[in-house]
């Protein structure tokens, strides 16, 4: 048909460039969506509380763990063999304390368990009960839309003008699904909407619109085709999706919370949440409505976003004339200009963007914080839900990767926007700094205002108590991250062809982003925690012995944390990846390699002069000390010449480091992440030449003979990423003093461009061999990296995975056993003196079966008291932890203790008697008798003179 | 009663040819008046989450139209009981001129005991207008046009349409 439109024009350049970047606006939704949740999972928890019974449970099993928070036995240390393993080293001991602390709060968690999973299973519920509302509320709008506005189904036959003219349409905006086009009969507006669910699209047209085709054909075509691109940008289904999940919120987590408030103020009640004081209430209800207001905005933000990305497809599909003409029309309030609460946009803003679709591709400072808030308020409260659910490490780490994905493809698509829209320039400096600098901030408010931290008063908020170090820690790592992304992104990116590196990038981005963002949730709680280490024990009478051996034993745990993540593979993956991706040049790398290899060889004759040098100026007494101890923590000589290496390399790193980023421009951080890797690489092995040296030369004076001497690689891994935490933590300030003194220098001493300035080949064709040419430096750089890298794997998979390490199977048959079960009632018969017997009754004592075979009793404070005692009464009062090994076959159970950590205490008609402590042979009496049967929910043991009833109270260990 | 309606529409587009667009949806627009007539009458605007287009309000005369004819019709049938006349839907399309509701009866003459007197048209011609005016809040001048053109020459003795 002829149309009252020119034929169909070829795509507006801006347009293609806005439309092809990402706009991150679904990434908002998700957000936002992720923050309502996370924060119902914790007012659900906190409700969950204040319903009587369940407090009254939790509190039980809470006295009764107590002892083993309390307990140091439960705080079972490191196994010898980690001790012998982690030896004489400072951090092996940090280590060793941490790993103690780590199984001594799992200990209490093991003890709590029972508690945890009934409230876990119960939030768990609620969770998923909310989840269904907000996807019943989602997949039931289609049907309120059309019977709210009684909305008529179009047919061809019923309007053959107006069906052919929407025909016309489609077939000039194609869409993956044909919408189902609908007439709202009382809505004498000229608006359309789309609506519906992803595999059925509507739209519905007012029946005045219908007259606008008559009399204005242009607009009525602008304001379909902005409704068809909705449904192309898929704006559709994340919008009512995200309206549905607000509504859920604010109609149930929010009145639920409230009532719980209101109930403890109740007395005859008995229950509800009771808070300290007036100020906590105020900062649970501040927070709560901060976080509605916050989801509300932003959420519109996001829906104004979408409607300019409409308006965009619209004039590039169509006439950019009539989508102006129609705006023009839109009501313009004065004053309002920005219309920060709606959610459309004011029409001057929406014509403004349709005239320079550019403008789409800035990102707005109060977006950013917004979403940094929603992020630190989505991460604190999954913080505290996700790990209770699944566990400690893997939560934390689920969370991390969850959390650092959102904030680098939030980054990368700030990033891709940034390029695109100054290409062929670089983007701004506020791009490069204020965005991830606005990021950290509204992340570590966020965790600040969650309410979590309004319920437990801050001590739980992420990144080490939100200080004001942990907050420029984290900006500084997003800002570091983000430049890089940003210059690897820059050097590969060109707007007339998609590449294919953009993908690999990101993913990249996201991994690094997760190694950081869990070294900041770990580490940075001891941010500002250095302590030197003390004087050594043979030489401290030698000034700067002493004090090189202070500084080689200082305890800094974020160093702990750094060296125990894949430093390596991160360091490889920051340096390789966006030099494969531009293509880098030998020419390009070849200054970096050469400043790599002089400052890591310089390092190597250091290590070589290092044992002549400690033989020359340290006594031997220093050197082979007769007495073989040292006091506690201090650094024995080997150790402070091996970590004197360190010491070396780390300069080396960072003269490295500092020389790159002061002389480079393009690809900066990938070139430096080059430098200090080539420097550490070619400085690692002095640590053979230094031990070899030392041995041969006898330095020891332990008459050894002299062979070449080194560590295992794992441990040669673990002493380099020490090296490498301790020259990130210096490198990374110095080498962005260097880069600004570069910038600096350049602007004032314009230079002839070098080959760091010639245009990546990238731009040009080239043939096969002069590619594989071009990638033959990188793919070196890669090969040795992986090596270097793989290393780290063992290390990595121990620390994400402890549970797997261990290899194990399930070897209990019976799948009744596994699971949480409290005693409800036991009677055993037990002698009371060599002629006499008694029979005992107690209760409440606590067994987790887990699948693999173990089995542990947590006693609480467990009180058997004797019911035929022939004079006083009997009772044994039995405290702490008893863990066994079990079998359960044919209806039987046999236990053997493993590890006991309880006591007992004796009295004779309330006077007490005495303690003592149990061990794994007289612990007998303590276990369930043989023979057993277990149906659901009950489980019943006995043996002459001993029946005991359990009741399951938890889902399987 | 529809027919009527539509006849007023048919006419309305002598002074107001935009009321053209709104043939095609007479019938949808004829039903929803009759599932709920002040709703149709109200003719609001819909709102919502990723809506666009302008805001303002469109005058549809069809549902005004609607209401005049049941307005009109209510008082040509009082009268016609009133004179103990058989009345018919037929009937009142003739006398408002319409050739094609009986084709093959005559027009109604000034003496056919169904046919108006200028009074009864000048009537017509007041409750027309009080729906435009009322109900159709369409401003005074522009209802007397539209009630002209609906009324037709009735007024001055002589057959509707001609």
């Amino acid at each position: 048909m002829t149309t009252v439109l020119d034929p169909p024009q070829p795509r507006h350049d801006d347009s293609e460039r806005v439309l092809a970047a990402p706009s991150g606006t679904h990434l908002r939704f998700l957000l936002l969506t992720t923050a309502a949740l996370a924060t119902s999972a914790v007012i659900l928890a906190i409700v969950y509380l204040a319903i009587p019974p369940h407090l009254q449970s939790h509190r039980t099993v809470f006295q009764q763990c107590e002892p083993v928070l309390h307990d140091p036995a439960g705080w079972a240390a490191a196994t010898p063999a980690d001790d012998q393993q982690q030896g004489t080293e400072p951090i092996g001991e940090v280590v060793g304390l941490a790993t103690a602390a780590l199984r001594g709060t799992q200990a209490f968690a093991q003890c709590i368990a029972p508690a945890t999973v009934a409230q876990r299973t119960w939030v768990g519920w609620a969770l998923a009960a909310q989840v269904g509302l907000a996807l019943t509320v989602y997949g039931l709008h289609p049907w309120w839309v059309r019977r709210r506005g009684r909305l008529e189904r179009l047919d061809a036959d019923a309007d053959p003008v107006l069906w052919a003219e929407l025909t016309d349409l489609l077939d000039r905006f194609p869409l993956r699904r044909e919408p189902l086009w609908l007439l709202a009969p009382y809505s004498y507006g000229q608006s359309g909407q789309a609506y519906g669910l992803p595999w059925s699209p509507r739209v519905r047209l007012d029946v005045g619109l219908r007259l606008l085709l008559t009399t204005d054909r242009p607009r009525f075509r602008a304001v379909v085709l902005h409704e068809l691109a909705h449904l192309r940008n898929r704006d559709v289904g994340i919008t009512y999706l995200t309206i549905a999940v607000w509504w859920v919120f604010v109609g149930t987590a929010v009145p639920a919370l409230l009532l719980s408030l209101l109930a403890a103020a109740l007395p005859v009640t008995g229950g509800g949440v009771r808070l300290n004081n007036g100020w906590q209430l105020a900062a649970v209800l501040a927070s709560i409505a901060l976080l509605t207001a916050m989801v509300y905005l932003a959420r519109n933000s996001v829906l104004r976003t979408r409607e300019h990305y409409a308006d965009v497809a619209a004039a590039a599909a169509g006439s950019r004339s009539a989508v102006l003409a129609a705006i023009d029309v839109l009501p313009s309030r004065p004053r309002q200009r920005f219309l920060w609460y709606d959610t459309h946009p004011a029409p001057g803003l929406r014509r403004a963007t349709v005239v320079d679709p550019l403008r789409l591709l800035r990102t707005g400072a109060t977006d950013v914080l917004v979403f940094g808030l929603g992020v630190g308020v989505a991460l604190s409260n999954l913080l505290y839900s996700v790990p209770v659910a699944v566990g400690a490490t893997p939560g934390s780490v689920l969370v991390c990767a969850l959390v650092a994905a959102v904030l680098a493809l939030f980054l990368a698509a700030c990033t891709r926007r940034a390029v695109a829209r100054a290409y062929p320039a670089s983007p701004t400096r506020g791009h490069g700094w204020g965005v991830p600098a606005l990021l950290g901030l509204g992340v570590s408010a966020g965790s600040a205002v969650s309410a979590l931290s309004a319920f437990t008063g801050g001590p739980t908020m992420v990144g080490g108590a939100g200080s004001l170090a942990t907050a420029a820690l984290l900006c500084l790592g997003a800002c570091v991250l983000h430049l890089w992304f940003t210059s690897a992104h820059r050097a590969s990116w060109r707007p007339d062809r998609a590449t294919r590196f953009t993908p690999a990038l990101t993913v990249l981005f996201v991994l690094i982003g997760a190694v950081f963002l869990f070294f900041w949730l770990v580490g940075s709680a001891q941010l500002t925690a250095i302590r030197l280490g003390p004087p050594p024990t043979y030489g401290a009478e030698i000034a700067w012995y002493r004090d090189l051996a202070r500084v080689v034993a200082t305890t800094y745990l974020p160093v702990v944390t750094l060296s125990n993540l894949p430093l390596g593979l991160t360091l490889v993956t920051l340096a390789c990846a966006p030099l494969l991706a531009a293509r880098g040049t030998l020419a390009l790398l070849r200054p970096t390699l050469v400043t790599g290899v002089v400052a890591g060889a310089g390092a190597l004759l250091v290590a070589v002069a290092l044992p002549f040098a400690a033989q020359w100026s340290l006594p031997e007494a220093v050197r082979h000390p007769t007495e073989g101890y040292h006091l506690g923590g201090a650094a024995p000589f080997t150790l402070v010449l091996i970590y004197s290496y360190g010491l070396v390399t780390v300069v080396a790193v960072l003269l490295a480091t500092a020389t790159v980023a002061f002389r480079s421009e393009r690809m900066r951080p990938a070139l430096v992440a080059l430098a200090a890797f080539v420097t550490v690489t070619t400085a690692a092995p002095g640590l053979y030449l230094l031990k070899t040296g030392a041995r041969c030369l006898d330095i020891y004076a332990d008459g050894l003979t002299c062979h070449v001497s080194g560590a295992p690689v794992t441990d040669h891994t673990l002493y380099l990423d020490t090296v490498l935490a301790w020259a990130g933590i210096v490198a990374v300030p110095v080498a962005l003093l260097a880069a600004g003194a570069g910038a600096v220098r350049r602007a004032r001493r314009p230079r002839r461009p070098s080959a760091n300035d010639v245009a990546s080949p990238a731009d040009g064709p080239g043939s096969g061999r002069a590619r594989a040419r071009r990638l033959a430096p990188v793919l070196a750089v890669l090969l040795v990296g992986t090596v270097f890298a793989a290393t780290e794997l063992p290390r990595l998979r121990v620390l994400i995975l402890p549970a797997a390490a261990d290899g194990a199977t399930p070897t209990v048959t019976d799948r009744c056993l596994p699971g949480y079960w409290v005693e409800r009632s036991r009677r055993q018969l037990q002698p009371i003196s060599t002629t006499d017997v008694a029979v005992f009754a107690s209760s409440g004592a606590v067994w987790s079966f887990g699948r693999q075979g173990v089995a542990t009793l947590h006693l609480g404070d467990h009180t058997a008291r004797s019911e035929t005692a022939p004079q006083e009464h009997i009772a044994y009062t039995s405290t702490g932890l008893i863990q066994w090994r079990y079998t359960a076959t044919t209806g039987r159970l046999t236990f053997t203790a493993d590890s006991v950590s309880a006591t007992v205490t004796g009295s004779v008609g309330g006077a007490r008697r005495g303690t003592i402590t149990l061990g794994t042979d007289n612990v007998d009496d303590y276990a369930l008798p043989a023979a057993y049967s277990c149906n659901g929910d009950t489980l019943a043991t006995a043996a002459p003179g001993n029946v005991v009833t359990l009741h399951r109270v938890g889902g399987t260990v | 009663m529809t027919d009527l309606a539509r006849l007023m529409v048919d006419r309305a587009m002598v002074v107001e040819p935009s009321v053209d667009a709104e043939r095609a949806l007479f019938p949808m627009l004829a039903a929803a008046y009759f599932r709920d007539r002040r709703r149709a009458l109200a003719g609001l605007r819909s709102g919502g989450p990723l809506e666009f287009g302008p805001t303002e309000v469109v005058l549809l005369l069809t549902p005004i139209m609607l209401e005049t004819a049941t307005v009109v019709w209510a008082y040509l049938v009082e009268d016609a009981t009133r004179r103990g006349i058989n009345w018919s839907g037929e009937a009142a399309r003739q006398v408002f001129g319409d050739q094609s509701a009986s084709p093959h009866t005559e027009q109604p003459s000034a003496s056919s005991p169904l046919a108006l007197t200028v009074e009864q048209w000048n009537h017509v011609h007041q409750l027309v207008t009080q729906v435009l005016t009322g109900p159709g809040r369409i401003p005074s001048s522009r209802a007397a046009l539209l009630a002209d053109a609906v009324v037709g020459r009735g007024r001055l003795g002589e057959a509707p349409q001609s």
